[in-house]
């Protein structure tokens, strides 16, 4: 006996382990990743770099900037290392500070051992080559375009010719994370506030209260 | 036992529990009158009347509903739970957005609406609901959306595009994969060109690029088992993107040839078509799709193969050096694809069915215009005296040779689509004549024992393909 076929669609039942599962997978990745740049941010050395802001967006679903730093382009005939390098290839920059300055001294291809054991005055970055040419590098960090708060986009956007500092935080890995920006002094802060306290609410209103 | 056909009328379908005794309201539209078994007893245990001789009319509504219950209602507590607190997330997001709150708030807020979703389309699938499933997918993909916004703009995590696109493409699929969502899949898809491009705009090839082929390989598959054809489209152009992408870099970066690329890309393409028309020699779905995307990038694959005979020295044909790492890797490529024709073809000795000497003969066939171009330096200093007394090089015979080849193929393709009324496949036919007439003409026209050769070929594979049309008896 012939039976019709009248519905022929794919089952749609979903599983409620599958849809518990995909669901703590996709909320796994923001709060990952706010507790890793977290933990970054309270782990690693903190340094000061002079930038110069080549780009601002504001108008751009997140405001973003883009830096020039002087560590982006180094010749490599005068600094020690490596001396050969193709675009792709991973750089390590090794930075000393001196007086307070932060200058590169060598660029390595790969760490020797114990190569991230530095001493107080010394750190490492690590970057990507993006274009090697007639003995100069320009390397790319994961600093060149940042996603500062609103308010510093519209600052460094009306004011030209500021100074403007990067404060980076420098894992023993050669990662940075950038901690704050600082416009003509004012330090504008890029950790996350994890405290959930809206503007305008001050707990401590009721302790100040003008005694009876 | 026998059929009491005064009261035949069975046009109406059986539907469920539609036999068990009626509790519920009375549908008048299921009071429809069936045909009973005539048995001369009466049986009221059965869950099926039976007619008793004295009554032979059984009114028994057909779609009688069954009884309701608390958790089979349209909006059982879940639903209403997950609803609300759907509700109440948007507006929390709203209320986070307005007052300009710290960026934990919003997080939280998209991760609730998120959640509210997938808890939506858990029910929604529950009752079959397609478009609550669909529009509950969506909400919890853009709430995914949303909590990447926030941790760029509040946190100041600004992930590369490449990145970001892939996360995207990530959640949509997971999303499509475990609500059954086509709106996923598809834009699953579609965030993976996103992927692609992003990819290939940054300038270096990262790990992203090279975890685009085993993405697209699972929305391929997501697609086909849920009988997405659009979704299965998007899939293709992403993996044959990659496909293309990845051996452009291999030339540019000098591993292999031009002209081994595109034979590659050719005996993937023909390993595709092959596995289609097996599908559908089995009737199995997106048998069609298969063969017909198959068809049009082999097609597209050999006229610049053809081209690559028939003007060998220009560019991007000029041959460089296949180094050893080159050789080793269109080697064991190319063996793969032509290992696939084979299974394959060898698998429809029992499907079509067809000779074993058929099966293997498309393997050789597609084997030889695949490995051709090794010898190609070879052939290019072989002065064959008939084809020069035409004024014609060696490499120039075997490109018009081809060309007829494709010639006939493409027009076979065309007359087979306008058969069965498949404008698609005549358009692609078209193009890859189109496509040929660009490539092939101007070679054409040099002599008159050009088009001759050419002739000779569109007829010999015309003969051939033929051969292979028809079955064996």
């Amino acid at each position: 006996m012939k039976t019709a076929v009248i519905y022929n669609t794919p089952k749609r039942k979903v599983s409620r382990g599958l849809a518990l599962l995909c669901g703590m997978l996709l909320t796994a990745i923001p709060v990952g990743a706010v507790i890793t740049h977290s933990a970054k941010l309270n782990s690693g050395r903190t340094i000061i770099l002079p930038v110069d802001i080549s780009r601002t967006q504001v108008q751009t679903i997140v405001p973003m900037i883009d830096v020039s730093v002087f560590i982006q382009d180094i010749t490599l005939s005068g600094i020690s290392g490596d001396d050969y390098f193709s675009a792709g290839d991973k750089v390590h920059v090794f930075m000393r500070n001196t007086g307070g300055v932060w200058y590169p001294y060598a660029v390595l291809r790969s760490l020797p051992e114990g190569g991230e054991n530095l001493r107080e005055d010394q750190i490492m970055i690590t970057g990507l080559v993006s274009a090697a040419k007639d003995g100069k590098i320009k390397i790319a960090y994961d600093f060149d375009r940042i996603a500062p708060r609103r308010d510093f986009a519209r600052a460094a956007l009306r004011r030209a010719g500021q100074t403007t500092q990067l404060e980076l935080v420098i894992g023993n890995d050669g990662s940075a994370v950038v901690s704050a920006l600082s416009l003509d002094g004012k330090r504008y802060s890029q950790r996350p506030s994890l405290k959930p306290v809206l503007d305008g609410f001050n707990i401590n209103t009721a302790i100040k209260a003008p005694p009876r | 036992m026998a059929i009491d056909y005064r009261v035949a009328n069975d046009n109406v379908p059986k539907r469920g529990t539609s036999e068990a005794p009626a509790t519920g309201s009375f549908n008048p539209a299921g009071a429809a009158l069936r045909a009973k078994i005539y048995t001369p007893k009466t049986n009221t245990d059965d869950t099926v009347t039976v007619s008793a001789p004295s009554t032979l009319m059984d009114y028994t509504p057909v779609w009688a509903p069954a009884a309701k219950s608390a958790a089979d209602s349209p909006f059982g507590f879940g639903l209403k739970a997950g609803l609300t607190a759907w509700i109440l997330s948007v507006a929390g997001a709203g209320w986070a957005i307005y007052a300009g709150a710290p960026g934990i708030f919003h997080l939280v807020a998209a991760l609730a609406v998120m959640w509210a979703s997938i808890v939506i389309g858990y029910f929604m699938s529950k009752r079959e609901s397609r478009a609550g499933v669909e529009l509950s997918a969506l909400s919890a993909l853009l709430a995914f959306a949303g909590t990447l916004y926030v941790i760029a703009a509040h946190f100041g995590l600004l992930a590369p595009p490449a990145l970001m696109a892939a996360t995207l493409a990530g959640g949509a699929l997971a999303l499509g994969l475990v609500l059954r969502s086509q709106i996923g899949v598809r834009l699953a898809a579609i965030l993976g060109i996103a992927w692609l491009a992003a990819s290939l705009i940054s300038g270096h090839v990262s790990l992203l690029f090279w975890l685009i082929p085993a993405f697209a390989g699972v929305t391929l598959l997501s697609a086909a088992s849920q009988d997405d054809e659009a979704a299965f489209h998007l899939s293709h152009i992403l993996l044959y993107g990659w496909l293309a992408a990845a051996l452009a870099l291999a030339v540019t970066g000098g591993i292999v040839p031009a002209i081994y690329a595109a034979a590659l890309f050719f005996g993937i393409a023909a390993a595709q078509r092959r596995i289609g028309r097996l599908m559908q020699d089995t009737a199995r779905p997106m048998g069609e799709p298969t063969a017909a995307w198959g068809w049009a990038l082999s097609m597209a694959a050999l006229i610049g193969i053809t081209d690559f005979w028939l003007r060998g020295d220009a560019m991007p044909w000029a041959m460089g050096s296949l180094d050893p790492v080159g050789l080793a890797l269109f080697v064991g490529l190319a063996l793969c694809a032509l290992t696939v024709i084979l299974l394959t073809e060898i698998r429809r000795v029992v499907t079509r069915p067809q000779s074993p000497g058929l099966a293997l003969s498309i393997a050789i066939i597609i084997g030889a215009v695949m490995f051709a171009p090794l010898y190609a330096p070879a052939l290019a200093q072989t002065d064959m005296i008939s084809l020069t007394e035409m004024g014609l090089s060696t490499s120039q015979g075997i490109g018009l040779l081809f060309a007829g080849a494709a010639f006939a193929l493409s027009c076979i393709y065309a007359v087979n689509g306008a058969r069965r009324v498949q404008p698609l496949r005549v358009v692609a036919a078209l193009l890859a004549l189109a496509g040929l007439a660009v490539v092939a003409l101007d070679h054409l026209l040099i002599t008159p024992e050009a088009l001759l050769i050419f002739g000779a070929a569109v007829f010999v594979s015309l003969v051939t393909a033929i051969g292979f049309i028809k079955p064996r008896a």
